[in-house]
């Protein structure tokens, strides 16, 4: 059995009377591509949040690798390991695509001294051997220059990916990784992520499950915060539960036709 | 008009332009990347002032007192972004001006007790002249305008050449982006901080030579800085420049033409530029959000 890497126990986030999350308890394993799907407002991204510390849970408690990280700031979360994309691109616009690597890069490289912020320059971390290597994978050696404002949405989550990848982190959470993009742009994403199965633990949320359920080993459903199904893909789609708020079908007319004679 | 005494005004109004400058980039800043208004810069200008004032009467070195005075307006940024603005950086704009006003209030307090109500004069710390075209100029004058420019390179700098400045850049258009980087935000914000305390002091001891340093002077100052950032764009380095540079040459040349002109003009030329473009002349990428 692999190791538990990330675990959520009975986290709840209220927001006034609204239970975002209500009560979920979840588990990823090491090198583990799991997804989580539900309609919108079914908690899926504040629970991402509480996985990264950008909301902090009403109760409940969240480990990594048994570390209690329940109360850990986003920024120490990512010193763990757990790093994350964002729904809404998280590139900084101002800077050249270089220069949002080198962003990415040096913080999980190198532990600076105060006189060190002064005094580090980005050129000399332009030309490493990392973020040569992640240009050429993540096809962005001829956007290297460019500045981020220009790039089409497909290519701002390419070099979104190729960040996080910098930081080599041990769990990727993906928020959307698909949304908004063309269709050779999905393929294009949808490579990159192919080759991280197995070496990677990536928890995904995504709507266009037909892209990627030939990768997911496991699969979440969530609905009003609560957790409803988990398992493989079939078997989470022919969950009663998941057909009726999911797919809003309605289960018991289906089954008293059935039973009809 | 006389071309010299012209002259003359443009140089007084870019000195002028220079110290406003140095006030406002900071005030800019820490709107730009943690979005507060940091009222008690204004206070750090008037530390600055005072330091200078008490360093170079104790030791006759205005040098040593623009050292000191730089070094303390840098301590006590440091300590009241500790004590104070860790607390309510989360909190609205409003609660930040509020909270910061009162610190510039409690710190005028502290200064009237350690110096008293009276205005103090810091002599020049040297009285040439330079003859620029013809034109005798005061060599401090100068002096203050090199060091501001110096300071907008070095910023420039900073900004655009190392990591760190690149990161309050990013934090500047995303703070929670640049957290889910693992960058340490909150240092990047006290590093932010302090910078903008100590420019404000560094302004405050090149000021102190040419006017009366007084308890109130920071409030003095005030409508003329915020009217720099104002017009300037909030978070917009080059927009503080180019229009510490407009309001200080608006100052200086409408006293020229009518002493009354001094006080009206940069607010008329402010209405102007709002007018046209609400978010002032380079801060139009900031007020999206």
């Amino acid at each position: 059995m692999s190791i538990e890497l990330l675990k959520a126990s009975h986290v709840t986030k209220r927001f006034g009377a609204l239970a975002a999350v209500n009560d979920v308890s979840y588990t990823l394993r090491e090198h583990e591509v799991a997804g989580i799907i539900g309609s919108n407002g079914a908690g899926k991204t504040t629970f991402f949040n509480l996985l990264t510390g950008l909301y902090t849970p009403d109760s409940g408690s969240i480990h990594y690798r048994g570390t209690d990280i329940t109360r850990d700031t986003p920024q120490q979360r990512v010193a763990h390991g757990v790093m994350r994309t964002f729904q809404l691109t998280s590139t900084f616009d101002n800077l050249t695509v270089i220069d949002n690597l080198v962003l990415a890069f040096f913080r999980a490289h190198r532990k600076s001294s105060l006189l060190q912020l002064f005094l580090n320059t980005c050129k000399q971390h332009r030309n490493n051997d990392k973020i040569a290597e992640v240009l050429e994978t993540f096809d962005l050696r001829d956007l290297r220059d460019r500045e981020v404002r220009n790039l089409s949405l497909g290519e701002k989550r390419r070099l979104e990916i190729a960040m996080t990848m910098l930081a080599e982190p041990k769990v990727l959470l993906l928020d959307e990784p698909l949304a908004g993009l063309a269709e050779s742009e999905i393929q294009a994403v949808l490579a990159i992520l192919r080759r991280q199965v197995g070496q990677q633990t990536i928890l995904i949320v995504e709507h266009k499950l037909s892209h990627v359920k030939e990768f997911l080993q496991r699969l979440t459903v969530m609905h009003e915060g609560r957790i409803i199904a988990e398992g493989g893909y079939e078997e989470c789609m022919n969950h009663p539960e998941v057909r009726r708020s999911y797919w809003q079908i309605d289960v018991d007319a289906e089954a008293a036709a059935q039973a009809a004679p | 008009m006389d071309t010299s005494l012209l002259f003359s005004g443009f140089i007084f109004g870019l000195s002028i332009g220079s110290i406003y400058f140095l006030m406002a980039i900071g005030l800019s800043l820490c709107f730009g990347l943690m979005r507060v208004i940091s009222l008690d810069q204004l206070l750090y200008y008037s530390v600055g002032a005072y330091i200078a004032y008490s360093v170079s009467l104790a030791t006759g070195s205005f040098g040593l007192g623009l050292i000191a005075a730089v070094a303390v307006g840098g301590v006590v940024s440091l300590a009241i972004e500790r004590m104070v603005f860790r607390r309510i950086y989360e909190r609205d704009l409003t609660f930040s001006m509020i909270t910061s006003f009162g610190v510039l209030l409690g710190g005028v307090g502290v200064i009237k007790f350690f110096w008293g109500l009276v205005p103090r004069p810091v002599p020049l710390p040297f009285s040439a002249q330079v003859d620029l075209l013809g034109t005798d100029v005061p060599a401090y004058r100068l002096l203050v305008v090199a060091v501001a420019a110096a300071v907008y390179i070095g910023i420039w700098l900073f900004l655009n050449r190392t990591v760190t400045g690149k990161a309050i850049r990013a934090g500047i258009e995303s703070v929670e982006h640049v957290e889910g980087l693992g960058i340490n935000v909150a240092r990047l914000f006290t590093t932010t901080f302090v910078i903008a305390g100590t420019l404000s002091a560094l302004a405050g001891a090149l000021h102190a030579p040419l006017i009366m340093v007084d308890p109130h002077m920071g409030l003095e100052v005030l409508a003329f800085v915020f009217m720099v950032v104002i017009i300037g764009g909030l978070g917009s380095i080059k927009g503080t420049l180019v229009s510490a540079f407009i309001v200080g040459q608006v100052v200086s040349i409408g006293s020229l033409i009518y002493a009354p002109l001094a006080q009206v003009a940069p607010f008329v030329i402010m209405l102007l530029i709002l007018l046209v473009k609400p978010t002032g002349l380079y801060g139009s990428a900031l007020l999206k959000k």
